[in-house]
């Protein structure tokens, strides 16, 4: 017999006690709040039951709900503490602890209740979410193998029960649970959860490396399954398990039929048809060309043509491909060519058409050419023109010609000045180029063609961050978002990942990195939320019977932090770190204001002013208290005692379930090399390794690592696998200075390189003179990769202390140097000036 | 650009291009929602490098005494993406799955009233029709059209077998009794 509440074995109440213990448990259930707070008060005003514990339980619950999480807790401590043999008690403080975050404390909880009340079910069903939650996939098992037996004739119990087995790669049982169900619960017509459990049995025959009778149950079931799409892919990849090509292929062909834009059909179709491999390029096209022939509308086999031939076949099918695209005023154009820019090759081409086309317009008259020779001789529209130049300025833009890309969108501007992408790929130029305001300049004027588009809109917001304006960008983005808020706390409420972002290294960029700081920790929060959101699913799709979606879910939420937003967001936060470690004076944002050379009074003068300005800051925060969200405070964090300690924190992110990133692994290894986590920064060296040799980053990590390797004091099992690490990063070499200078010696021609190689040996030798040589790099014309965002790093770095002592001569040196390369960049003195307007209109000249 | 049915793993690009594209923004929950309940109904277009460059994120009315029916929750194309006819082929696959799946006889969708490029696009290329206003509908105070695509016919003419022909044409037929009334 169950122990009804209430009546637990210490604290057993009388029958009107009783009474209104079953009205707050009803309160509860019906969310009448208010009234189960009046019951509890009835009992716990009562003599002798002044701390009676499932009441203070209950009580505790109820204030939760409520949003009273502080007063909540503590009566549940109380109740718990007054009454320990009963399980409502501890369910109700395991409920607490979740709704804390405290998934460890919630199940320890929900376990001792179940030691009380072994059959309860409620307690299971709360057990088990958290088992799976937290990916205990055993307890989640065994939670489940209990509701079953409780609940037998319940369809969730029985899936849950198959999924956990599933999980924990248990085919066999899990087959022969799910063969049972299916055989007895088959429907005579549509139904929508059968067709989704006859996916998901495929699914799990599948995994258990069952291709053959994954194949024939999925045949004997076609008819009841209503996912078109998932059973022709499923049959497709079955057929090519089993190593039916030939039938493969014909499946392939009939979801061709249904979408020719899928780019897998074709990759599959070409393995089918054994035509994968470079050499079977010929193959490969008349495939394609067949296919382009079909489907005359799909834009996809034509594209993929385009990868397969050089010369004068691809002019002739560019020439095919760009001219209606220029007709139809097609602004994505270049987007459809962005892939092939990865081939020098094709590149020329694609400029000798464009220069083609534009002489052409030239000397013939845009309003007379017909670029198309073998059609009528109809001339064009006057748009070709207009989107022709649109696009030479993309081509020159792409190939940072900024000169180029200038003039052709000034002729583009010229012949529509009120077309919205003129102005967006005229900012995009200056952006590119290193001149921030001017770009913001463009994206404002293009925003104010089309006010009623969040996309100018948003862009507009983001040049303006990159031009260090949050303030301006909060007020640009406020057009889109709820009126009376505030754009930043709306836009992190609908986490908003690239605001996030942007706005962080906006103000990393204006020394506030406080601020900084807090963006990072908001990617960190939603990411958390992300993962806290599957918890409502673990029953939902049981019920709904998505289990294929949702065993996708699962999968997808354990690396979710693979996201690149995620990195960069990590990487931010990491970096602000080292810089408290490195140079914590930087972390006063307004160190810089204060210059060498003022005097007394004027810093002081200069410190009350921004104390002022401080004070009338937190007032204005103050009025915009917010409701939800991170409640994260930008100066707190600057507080913190242990930088390397937190930055370990979004380390641990990083890595524990692989990036893709190279450079994750080199950021985590710095962290933990200074740390003194000797196998952890050999792991990540190690995986990094693996992903890229010699990337430059990982190189500078290495090379400090290994100079550090002879201080550290290992002994026994930890000293035998940091050895095996150690040769399988550095093989023989144990000397950091020869591994910096091989490491120069090969990468010679590479600017990234060769900043690498000068920061390691800064590390190595503090003393070491590297100015001039990089200098020298900065201009040797035979030095490959000298972008200007390399040269910011450059500039970046001399600041922070990574390339040694530069003289102020020096840096003024380079700086004369990179303005002559990149003449418009902000960060090296150029961009355009703005004469002061004399009479009618100001001229934009470059400097 | 590469079109596919949406799977949980492009929810976070999706809702990234929503919020460049598109006024009304949802949770990442509210994606999941979608992707857990109709994971046939939702399409991408995504780049050569992976990144959603447009979406249609759609569900199902499953109100008990209303035939079913799609719902486009929201689509967009990200600007430098336009004019490819991305839109177009993304709600014809996601019209498709809604009748072979949950044998729905027609789509519908809102959208400002102010948006004509849209109302064009929903019109036009889309075959769409304003059913009705809703005033107020945006959170900003703007009206919205209801709109609504016809499915059944559409799905004829192309030989879509719906998930439950049956079921399919028995409400046709009603629905013409109704109108001949």
């Amino acid at each position: 017999m169950p122990t009804p509440p209430g009546q637990s074995s210490s604290q057993p109440l009388p029958t009107k006690e009783l009474g209104y213990f079953k009205k707050i448990v009803k309160s509860y259930e019906q969310k009448q709040y208010k009234t189960g707070l009046k019951f509890a008060k009835q009992i716990l005003s009562t003599p002798g039951f002044t701390e009676h514990g499932e009441t203070l339980a209950m009580k505790g619950l109820i204030l939760n709900c409520m949003g009273k999480c502080q007063e909540a807790q503590e009566c549940v401590k109380k109740g718990l503490k007054s009454d320990l043999r009963s399980y409502v008690c501890w369910h109700v403080y395991g409920l607490i602890q979740k709704t804390e975050k405290k998934y460890d404390e919630a199940i320890k909880a929900y376990k001792r209740a179940l030691m009380i009340e072994k059959d309860n079910t409620q307690i299971l069903r709360d057990l088990s979410l958290l088992q799976i939650q937290t990916r205990d996939f055993d307890g989640y098992l065994s939670s489940k193998y209990e509701l079953l037996r409780l609940k037998q004739n319940q369809r969730v119990s029985w899936l849950g029960y198959i999924v956990a087995h599933h999980l924990l790669k248990e085919y066999t049982l899990a087959l022969g649970i799910l063969a049972e169900y299916i055989k007895n619960n088959t429907p005579p017509g549509y139904d929508f959860e059968f067709s989704e459990l006859i996916l998901y049995q495929n699914l799990v025959m599948r995994e258990a490396g069952q291709p053959d009778v994954a194949l024939q149950k999925l045949e004997e079931n076609s008819t009841h399954i209503v996912d078109k799409v998932a059973y022709m892919e499923t049959r497709a990849n079955l057929l090519m398990d089993l190593e039916q090509p030939k039938q493969a292929e014909h499946v392939w062909r009939s979801l061709l039929d249904r979408n020719p834009e899928c780019l897998e059909y074709y990759d599959m179709l070409q393995t089918c048809m054994g035509i994968k491999g470079s050499e079977s390029a010929k193959a490969q096209l008349a495939m394609l060309d067949a296919l382009a022939e079909k489907y005359q509308k799909a834009a996809a086999p034509r594209r993929l043509a385009l990868y397969l031939v050089e010369g004068d076949e691809l002019r002739r099918r560019l020439h095919e491909w760009m001219v209606p695209m220029l007709r139809k005023g097609a602004p994505s154009l270049f987007a459809s060519l962005v892939p092939l820019y990865k081939y020098p090759k094709k590149v020329e081409v694609i400029e000798s058409l464009i220069n083609t086309y534009v002489n052409r317009m030239v000397n013939e008259g845009y309003d007379k050419v017909c670029l198309d020779d073998q059609s009528n001789n109809a001339c064009e529209p006057p748009t070709t023109a207009l989107w022709l130049y649109v696009l030479a300025a993309h081509h020159y833009d792409r190939r940072q010609n900024t000169t180029l890309a200038l003039e052709y969108i000034e002729r583009a501007i010229q012949h529509s000045p009120t077309v919205v992408e003129n102005h967006m790929l005229k900012a995009r130029i200056y952006k590119h180029a290193g001149d921030y305001n001017e770009a913001v300049r463009w994206m404002d004027e293009a925003q104010g063609l089309d006010t009623a588009d969040r996309y100018i809109n948003g862009k507009c917001g983001k040049y303006l961050l990159r031009a260090k304006q949050p303030e301006n960008a909060n007020k640009m983005l406020a057009k889109f978002t709820r009126e009376g808020e505030n754009a930043a706390s709306h836009l992190t409420d609908m986490q908003c990942m690239w605001y996030e972002l942007e706005s962080g290294r906006a103000f990393r960029a204006m020394n506030k990195y406080g601020e900084a700081l807090r963006k990072a920790h908001h990617i960190e929060f939603h990411f958390n939320t992300w993962i806290e959101d599957q918890y409502d699913f673990h029953t939902y799709c049981l019920r709904k019977m998505t289990i294929c979606s949702y065993i996708r879910l699962l999968r997808m939420e354990d690396r979710l932090r693979n996201a690149d937003y995620y990195y960069q967001g990590a990487k931010l936060a990491i970096k602000i770190y080292l810089r408290m470690v490195d140079r914590p004076d930087d972390m006063n944002e307004n160190a810089e204001l204060i210059k060498d050379g003022m005097t007394d009074q004027e810093i002081k003068k200069m410190k009350k002013k921004l104390k002022k300005q401080k004070e009338q800051q937190e007032e204005e925060d103050k009025k915009k208290k917010r409701r939800k969200g991170p409640q994260i405070n930008a100066e707190e964090l600057l507080k913190t005692e242990d930088p390397l300690g937190e930055a370990a924190k979004f380390c641990h992110n990083i890595h524990t379930f692989g990036t893709p990133k190279v450079t994750g692994y080199a950021l985590c290894a710095e962290v933990y090399q200074r740390k003194g986590k000797v196998l952890l920064a050999l792991k990540c060296l190690n995986e990094g390794v693996k992903k890229d040799p010699t990337h430059p980053l990982l190189h500078v990590q290495k090379v400090k690592f290994l100079k550090q390797w002879p201080t550290f004091e290992l002994t026994g099992l930890v000293k035998d696998t940091a050895d095996e690490l150690v040769t399988q990063v550095y093989g023989n070499e144990r000397d950091a200075s020869a591994l910096n200078e091989k490491f120069k010696v090969d990468h010679q021609h590479e600017f990234s390189h060769r900043l690498a190689y000068a920061e390691a040996e800064n590390h190595i030798n503090s003393g070491a003179s590297l100015t001039s040589w990089l200098l020298k790099s900065a201009e040797d014309s035979t030095v490959n990769g000298r972008t200007l965002k390399m040269m910011i790093k450059l500039k970046d770095g001399i600041a922070y202390g990574k390339y040694g002592k530069w003289s102020k001569d020096e840096n003024e040196k380079l700086r004369k140097l990179v303005h002559g390369l990149f003449p418009l960049s902000l960060d090296f003195g150029g961009g355009v000036v703005h004469k002061p307007a004399p009479a009618a209109e100001a001229t934009v000249e470059s400097k | 650009m590469n079109i596919r049915c949406a799977r949980v793993d492009d929810l976070m690009s999706m809702q990234n291009a929503n919020l460049m594209c598109l006024p009304e923004n949802y949770q990442m929950k509210y994606y999941f929602y979608h992707a857990l309940s109709w994971p046939q109904l939702s399409y991408i277009a995504e780049d050569h490098k992976g990144n959603v460059v447009g979406y249609v994120l759609a569900k199902m009315e499953e109100d008990p005494g209303e035939e079913p029916h799609g719902h486009i929750t929201s689509l967009a194309v990200k600007r430098s993406y336009r004019r490819l006819g991305l839109a177009n082929k993304m709600m014809d696959q996601t019209a498709r799955a809604m009748v072979e799946t949950y044998n729905a006889k027609y789509v519908s969708l809102h959208v400002r009233v102010s948006n004509r490029a849209a109302l064009n696009l929903y019109k036009n290329t889309l075959k769409f029709e304003v059913v009705d206003t809703e005033p107020k509908y945006y959170a900003d105070g703007e009206d919205a059209y209801a709109m609504r695509r016809d499915l059944a016919k559409w799905a004829e003419e192309r030989d879509i077998e719906p998930a439950d022909r049956e079921a399919y044409m028995v409400t046709k037929n009603s629905d013409d009794k109704k109108k001949r009334h």
